[in-house]
């Protein structure tokens, strides 16, 4: 560690050191006309043994920022501050040996989605013991006893099996706990991780949060990146507010969650799903009938093995008109397969699905052609959902009944009106749009040819907190306004509440509960519903 | 996933279930280059009996005037006079054991004429082989992600190369090196010094455009977030290339192989004849100028064994070199 | 025969080049340019090479054998004294018309072959697929090698050959396309939406998997004009004294040692146009994706 020459850091030293110090931070990518501020005049401090939190939507800078912090902001990337330290070394102007020995050793760096930030060719052992090979630790015996204690310490079981095999034969936890215990290999005083728990499951999540909590209280500096003020809430000390580049709120967790001051914290925090208390959702109809029936339905799959995987097993449900079944559930419960035997995509191989009383598993295809514009789709990702070449107007156009061109044309911009959008929406290509627009394009396409029930599989899943919740919004104006029925697939228990009459928890290709949606939230029955509902992050316990 | 991986005993079945697999895979794959080979062989059988009109005739040459007698002697002894699927099965037996047929103008079987001179072109071909592949990881792994200037000035020259028929590379280098500076050999297959033009005309072509997929890929790599894990690690530059990127990086050139073994097959017929070489090359360039069928065919035949044994290994490697085959 | 000559190479070749190039195509405007011009050039020398050449390609003057370029004959002579500058003129229409009538036939055979693969039924789907299986075991030179066997030696066969040899890997080519293109979200959408299969494929499948053909048909170009030199050059394709390059060259190839020009400059015609017919096609197939991104 350098000693402190200036007064600054002399006078730093004395009351506390920090762990890190940033102070007027910029970095900027690209030149002249193509430049982009991706950071501006960013500053704040982490103490040993604190958790600092940026949060943020998708290019707010949090991600770069923290880069920025072990050296590897990106590409042509120019890195400016009035003040830049992390453990005590000044790291403008920092030589690439000292950054190396920094990273690793002595800051541990954590990134989302293991599966792709481990080495998917390399066992788990190398992987997680790279650190310490990098570091100094020679002996393969040694790597190998210590890869076993970390493994142990961040809780995967039987450590040594895990060691030999490949990532992607560890269930997602264990794959983040692998990550978290390679960044923490040399035992580093600072930790930072981006975005650790985004894309795992709810109790997945509440896991990885839980071991994160237990390294901060064992003395470790966390500098936590997420998109998700709720996740942040229970283990953050404090807060920084990152929008564009900027800091536009900071301070301790509880003031900033509990008394935002600024509109866009404000904003956000009404926007997490989790907070939101449901909208008053349009009353059903008395005695509405079905708009479809699901009975008994199973699914199976051939394995490459040879064996057969049980997608969706024996399941029954009714969505009435003009109200929203919810489905949730995590990864690989049957949640999605199910939707797209609604759909008519797959057929089931037990059990009957009737759209309108008419049975889709034997109906022949002509007529389920013909049936299928009752029922229409909202994927996750819009994009891959239009053909590339066609404008925003063709797409909604194809889903539209033969009518004149004028008639056509008034239509779509009635639709893309409907949805929030401007005709000249109308010539712009999907690729041109932003997220939640291509979103809103979609559900104007859905609705084109006035179906009775769209299916929306994981449809806000992809988008900012914000947008997540203008979509939300308008599909629920949407169904007040038309009258459509909803079957609404998420991970998301918040989205779920939010826009659900009834719901349903899907495991392992079953339905473990289903009820009213407050009957479900409130008294849960099935302890994994009630898993579930513990596993989620909320603002409000802060 | 996890709920069978997470017990010692379970993971030991799906291991043995893995490997069960990888010897079906394989299995299946050895099924397709048996049906290619027949497949292929069957073709060779209608274009020898089917379209040249009288084989008696064909078999005899292009410039033969035989008598009626002759020529069904000659019946006699092809076996001709027998019905068409006992001809086929004949054939395809024959086949099974390694025999081509008899050359027309080679008074040889056709089999012993391409083992006279198998040696001196897989000396060519490997050559060949190992310099475009070491070009291209050298090049390829040196050039990713690197200013444009250098990008450039490779994917120039690497356009160049890949363009150039391998014929105007072989003659660029006579040019030069025979003919101007007299380090090599103009011609023939006598030592090393013989070989090396030969086997750079063949290589560079090849190297060309394998060091550009190999350059793309591996750009793809060192996007990737296991990439940034590995440098917040503390790795250097080098080493993440190395270690981290060229596997992943080289998954994708596997695919390559059929098109790198046709270059080189489809490079020694050229490089062969312009470096006057003895080889298989120069043996199927002959026969087509002297229409002699049994040769050009057993050549094609052979080819198409090459293919299908290369292909069998580098499923084999593919499947060594990435473990996420088994389960994916 | 070239690595890249293979049109399986150069459809590679392309892919990377043109994810390379696309950031950066305000860089290789000049190469695009000076690309663009040479081929303008070589269009017109095979349209109208009357109009170009400055003598007949087929008048021998024994004075001028092998003489060395000068100013009334910039390239030189060839062995019989004929002017090489108006034979290279002239055998700019017999080395295009190769480039584009193998082309030609490779793409509409291939292009059948890979969507009666990737569309029909799955009978047919297995019989074509082995079929494709066999052609594409075997080197397009040694395929095109046996069209000429039992066709005989001359342009036509020569043009037919590269032809044919390239129709399994444009197969193949097209039969990924319509694969990749049936199992995007955009055809289970239009699905959803009532449509028929029919529609389906003729309103989405069809013109997205097509949409690359004219790339790869481009850069095709340019291959099967060196697949045809170098037939040529193995005394299989244009016989002389008719002035195709490759005819050329393979004659200029017994004065290489005294003449090297006779050798240079059809080598080089050569492979600036299988370049500058590479640069096109990326800079369409760049032209193309740019339009929709």
């Amino acid at each position: 560690m350098t000693a402190p020459t200036t007064p600054d850091a002399a006078r730093a030293t004395r009351t506390s050191t920090p762990l890190a110090e940033v102070e007027g931070l910029a970095v900027a990518f690209g030149s002249g006309a193509d430049r982009v501020e991706a950071v501006r005049g960013v500053s704040w401090r982490l103490d040993p043994g604190e958790c600092l939190a940026l949060v943020g939507e998708s290019g707010s800078g949090k991600s770069v920022t923290a880069r920025t912090l072990v050296g590897l902001p990106g590409e042509g990337a120019q890195v400016s501050a009035t003040r830049l330290r992390v453990l005590g070394e000044d790291l403008l102007g920092l030589g690439e040996g000292r950054w190396r020995e920094l990273r690793g050793r002595r800051v541990g760096f954590v990134l989302q989605d293991a599966l792709a930030s481990l080495d998917a060719l390399r066992k788990v052992g190398a992987e997680v013991g790279e650190p310490l090979r990098l570091h100094g630790v020679r002996s393969r015996a040694e790597r190998t006893e210590r890869v076993r204690e970390l493994l142990a310490s961040v809780g995967v079981p039987e450590p040594e099996l895990r060691a030999a095999q490949y990532p992607h034969q560890l269930s997602g936890g264990l794959r983040q706990r692998a990550l978290i215990a390679s960044a923490i290999a040399c035992d580093p005083e600072l930790l930072i991780a981006d975005e650790p728990t985004t894309a795992l499951d709810a109790t997945v999540q509440r896991q990885i949060l839980d071991l994160l909590g237990t390294l901060k209280h064992a003395g470790t500096g966390l500098l936590l990146i997420s998109h998700d003020l709720a996740v942040v809430a229970d283990i953050a000390d404090r807060v920084a507010v990152m929008r564009a580049g900027e800091i536009v709120e900071t301070g301790p967790t509880r003031e900033v969650l509990r008394d935002p001051r600024h509109e866009y914290t404000r904003a956000l925090l009404a926007a997490v799903p989790s907070s939101r208390r449901p909208v008053a959702l349009p009353a059903p109809p008395p005695e509405a009938p079905a708009a479809v029936v699901v009975e008994n339905v199973t699914k199976r799959f051939a394995r490459p093995d040879g064996g057969t995987h049980t997608a969706v097993s024996d399941v029954s449900f009714a969505v009435s008109r003009g109200t929203t079944l919810g489905i949730v559930g995590e990864s690989g419960s049957g949640k999605s397969t199910t939707a797209r035997i609604v759909l008519g995509l797959e057929r089931p191989d037990a059990g009957r699905v009737l759209v309108h009383g008419k049975d889709w598993s034997t109906l022949p295809r002509r007529e389920v052609q013909a049936e299928r514009r009752r029922i229409q789709v909202v994927y996750q990702d819009p994009l891959s959902s239009f053909d590339p070449r066609y404008t925003v107007e063709r797409v909604i156009s194809e889903a539209l009944p033969a009518l004149a061109r004028p008639a056509r044309r008034a239509r779509v911009l009635e639709l893309l009106d409907q949805v929030g959008l401007r005709p000249e929406h109308a010539r712009r290509r999907p690729l041109e749009l932003s997220g939640g627009q291509r979103q809103r394009v979609a559900i104007a396409r859905a609705l084109a040819p006035e179906p009775d029930i769209v299916v929306c599989d994981e449809p806000v899943s992809a988008l900012d907190v914000s947008i997540q919740a203008q979509i939300l919004d308008l599909l629920v104006e949407l169904q007040r306004r038309l009258g459509v029925s909803y079957l609404f697939i998420s991970h998301d228990l918040g989205v779920i509440r939010q826009v659900s009459s009834r719901v349903l928890v899907m495991k392992d290709a079953e339905i473990v509960e289903q009820g009213p949606v407050d009957e479900v939230f409130d008294r849960p029955r099935h302890p994994y519903t009630r898993r579930l509902l513990e596993a989620i992050p909320d603002v409000a316990a802060v | 996933m996890t709920a069978v991986a997470s017990s010692a005993p379970f993971a030991f079945i799906r291991h043995r279930l893995a490997r069960h697999r990888l010897v079906r895979v394989i299995g299946v794959r050895l099924l397709t280059g048996v049906v290619v080979l027949w497949g292929a062989a069957t073709l060779a059988f209608l274009a020898m009996h089917g379209v040249k009109g009288d084989p008696a005739l064909a078999a005899l040459g292009p410039d033969a005037n035989p008598t009626p007698e002759v020529l069904r002697q000659i019946r006699l002894e092809y076996g001709l006079d027998q019905p068409w699927y006992v001809q086929y099965l004949t054939y395809l037996g024959r086949l099974a054991h390694g025999d081509l047929g008899q050359s027309y103008v080679l008074r040889t079987s056709v089999a012993t004429a391409i083992g006279q001179q198998i040696g001196q072109t897989v000396q060519l071909a490997l050559s060949a082989a190992i310099i475009a592949v070491v070009l291209a990881v050298v090049v390829g792994t040196l050039t990713a992600k690197r200013g444009p200037v250098i990008r450039s000035a490779t994917s120039g020259i690497a356009l160049v190369f890949a363009s150039m028929p391998s014929f105007a590379v072989g003659l660029a280098l006579l040019v030069a090196f025979s003919f101007t500076l007299h380090w090599f050999p103009v011609s023939g297959n006598q030592g090393l010094a013989s070989l090396v033009l030969p086997s750079f005309a063949m290589a560079l072509p090849i190297a060309a455009v394998l060091t550009q997929i190999l350059r793309a890929s591996l750009e793809d790599v060192l996007e990737q977030p296991f990439i940034l894990t590995a440098r917040t690690r503390g790795m250097r530059d080098a080493a993440v290339r190395v270690r981290h990127g060229l596997r992943h990086a080289l998954i994708p050139l596997v695919t390559m192989t059929g098109f790198v073994v046709g270059g080189l097959l489809g490079g020694a017929v050229i490089t062969e004849t312009l470096f006057v070489r003895q080889g298989i090359g120069r043996l199927l360039i002959n026969a087509v100028q002297a229409k002699d069928v049994p040769i050009v065919l057993g050549v094609v035949l052979f080819a198409a064994l090459v293919h299908v044994v290369v292909n069998l290994i580098v499923d084999i490697v593919y499947t060594a070199i990435d473990p996420r085959i088994e389960t994916a | 025969m070239s690595a890249a000559e293979s049109a399986e190479g150069l459809r590679v070749a392309s892919r990377t080049f043109g994810r390379v190039a696309r950031g950066r195509s305000a860089l290789l405007s000049p190469g695009l340019a000076l690309a663009s011009l040479y081929l303008l050039l070589v269009v017109l020398a095979a349209l109208a090479p009357g109009l170009l050449a400055p003598h007949d390609p087929l008048e021998v003057n024994a004075e001028l054998t092998l003489a060395p370029p000068s100013l009334a004959h910039p390239f030189g002579a060839d062995e019989s004294g004929r002017d090489l500058l108006s034979r290279m003129i002239y055998g700019a229409g017999p080395s295009l018309l190769m480039g584009v009538g193998a082309t030609a036939i490779g793409v509409v055979g291939g292009t059948l072959l890979g969507l009666l693969a990737g569309l029909g039924p799955r009978a047919i789907e297995v019989v074509v697929m082995r079929f494709l299986d066999i052609g594409l075991a075997i080197p397009e030179l040694l395929l095109a090698l046996v069209v000429i066997t039992f066709g005989g030696r001359s342009t036509f066969f020569a043009l037919l050959a590269v032809g044919i040899a390239s129709i399994p890997s444009y197969a193949r080519l097209i039969r990924a396309q319509v694969l990749a293109v049936k199992n995007t979200g955009y055809v289970e959408a239009a699905t959803a939406l009532g449509e028929g299969r029919l529609t389906v494929v003729v309103r989405h499948v069809l013109p997205n998997a097509l949409k690359p053909l004219i790339v790869f048909a481009t850069i095709g170009v340019g291959a099967a004009i060196a697949a045809g030199a170098s037939l040529s050059f193995l005394g299989l394709g244009s016989q002389p004294p008719s002035p195709e390059w490759g005819a050329i060259l393979a004659t200029g190839r017994n004065y290489i040692s005294t003449s090297g020009t006779l050798v240079l400059i059809p080598a080089v015609a050569i492979t600036l146009t299988v370049i500058s017919v590479t640069v096109v096609g990326r800079a369409i197939g760049r032209w193309t994706e740019g339009r929709r991104s």
